[in-house]
């Protein structure tokens, strides 16, 4: 077989075995929960009604509380992530792009944009949802089996592809000399902290800025790969959640990087996050017991 | 394959090809649209930011850096509000300027050296000391 014909099925088998994967909805649920947590503080303050005085805007802000509380409870959860979903795309592109509301046009809105509409082709209601709730009083009352917190997961793949692309779009845009040289850095270090005094000009001081912007690159490029190598993912998790943790004390960015955070669960085998939540709420049911 | 099989597969490569093609149409073939948005982040927050610096320079020509924050009357650099201790246009620190001008008597020889953020990660040079601040 020919090498094209080979890397053809390959393809196709991966596509395939992406498509048909099916395991337990646990991450799916915590995407669901994390996800809500952030459009909350992200918009809820800009959406309370008195700063949404006009016919349009009122409907979106009243859409947005309704659909996100039943998304973060869980409650008919399918129609309340796509109803979310569909909020948000309103907010992004009608508030913030053809009103210009700065506030709702940043990259930190855009990915939670994608993210939801991504988390709403998932199962995320199956788990730790009022509609799981719900469907366990039902099946107490027929005396049939409850439904299996089970269900498709294709779209997993969707979210981390997704973060993949932005640390590769981010670190693309920042590969060039200035900022490897950590110019961007001084930029923000005067404008946040400084103020204009300019830095004492000593070797040290240059390698400490070329260190931060060529490190900056280097670890978004190692990101964006080596997120989907199995024997790297956890350090590079590990490294990840610290970088923007630091980003997140150190820079005004939103939401931004505990949304990237709630998003590296998609890299996670479904199975490991179901085990980690039924080994850590395990004892709490054996005490009630 | 089953017709909900083939709805899923189109699905997932419309979306696939959504997210990968949107940042290559807008960052690597530089097009605009108002419906994807690059990822092109914080270029450009803290460009406001200058650097600046008063040297005095004493009649041999040698110049002597000064403690700008000092002679404008913050001993510590934290106690300084942030608008007199971030410059942000070449207005402001000529005003500066002849603030430390007039706290050392006058007729030092006070030279600035300014530059301000730019995009692309560079500085702007506004002023290198070209001319003396304290001469009206």
């Amino acid at each position: 077989m020919s090498a094209v014909k080979r890397s053809t099925a390959w393809l196709v088998r991966s596509l395939r075995e992406v498509l048909e994967r099916e395991g337990p909805t646990h991450a799916c649920a915590f995407l669901r929960i994390g996800l809500a947590l952030n459009v909350w503080a992200c918009w809820s303050r800009r959406l309370l009604l008195f700063e949404q005085l006009t016919l349009p805007r009122a409907a979106i802000a009243l859409a947005f509380f309704v659909c996100s509380t039943a998304f973060l409870l869980g409650w008919h959860t399918r129609i309340a992530a796509f109803g979310l979903a569909l909020v948000a795309s309103a907010i992004y592109y009608y508030m913030g792009g053809t009103l210009h509301i700065d506030a709702f046009h940043h990259h930190h809105t855009y990915i939670l944009v994608m993210g939801l509409w991504f988390v709403a082709l998932t199962p995320c209601g199956r788990s730790l949802s009022l509609d799981r709730w719900f469907a366990l009083r039902r099946a107490e009352r027929t005396g049939t089996p409850p439904p299996p917190e089970w269900g498709p997961l294709w779209a997993m793949h969707l979210i981390a592809l997704q973060v993949t692309v932005v640390y590769l779009g981010s670190a693309f845009d920042k590969s060039h000399e200035g900022f490897l040289r950590g110019v961007r850095h001084e930029h923000l270090l005067h404008f946040l902290y400084l103020g204009s005094d300019t830095l004492p000009q000593s070797p040290l001081v240059t390698f400490v800025l070329l260190a931060m912007g060529t490190g900056t690159v280097i670890l978004e490029y190692a990101l964006a790969i080596g997120l989907w190598v199995p024997r790297l993912r956890a350090p590079l998790i590990v490294v990840g959640l610290a970088f923007h943790g630091v980003l997140y004390v150190l820079l005004p960015l939103s939401t931004f990087s505990t949304t990237m955070a709630v998003l590296y669960l998609a890299y996670l085998p479904a199975e490991t996050v179901t085990k980690v939540w039924t080994r850590l709420t395990a004892p709490t049911l054996a005490v009630a017991e | 394959m089953p017709w909900k099989s083939w709805i899923r597969f189109a699905a997932w490569c419309a979306l696939a090809l959504f997210v990968i093609g949107g940042p290559l149409y807008t960052q690597v073939f530089k097009q605009r649209s108002r419906w994807i948005r690059p990822w092109r982040m914080y270029s450009s927050k803290g460009l406001e930011a200058c650097r600046l610096e008063f040297r005095r320079r004493d009649l041999d020509g040698d110049e002597t850096r000064l403690e700008r924050l000092a002679l404008l009357g913050y001993p510590r650099w934290v106690d300084a509000p942030k608008n007199v201790r971030l410059v942000t246009d070449t207005a402001k620190a000529e005003r500066q300027g002849r603030t430390i001008c007039a706290r050392l008597g006058g007729r030092a020889d006070v030279r600035m050296y300014l530059d301000c953020g730019k995009k692309r990660a560079r500085w702007a040079p506004r002023a290198q000391g070209e001319r003396n601040l304290c001469q009206r």
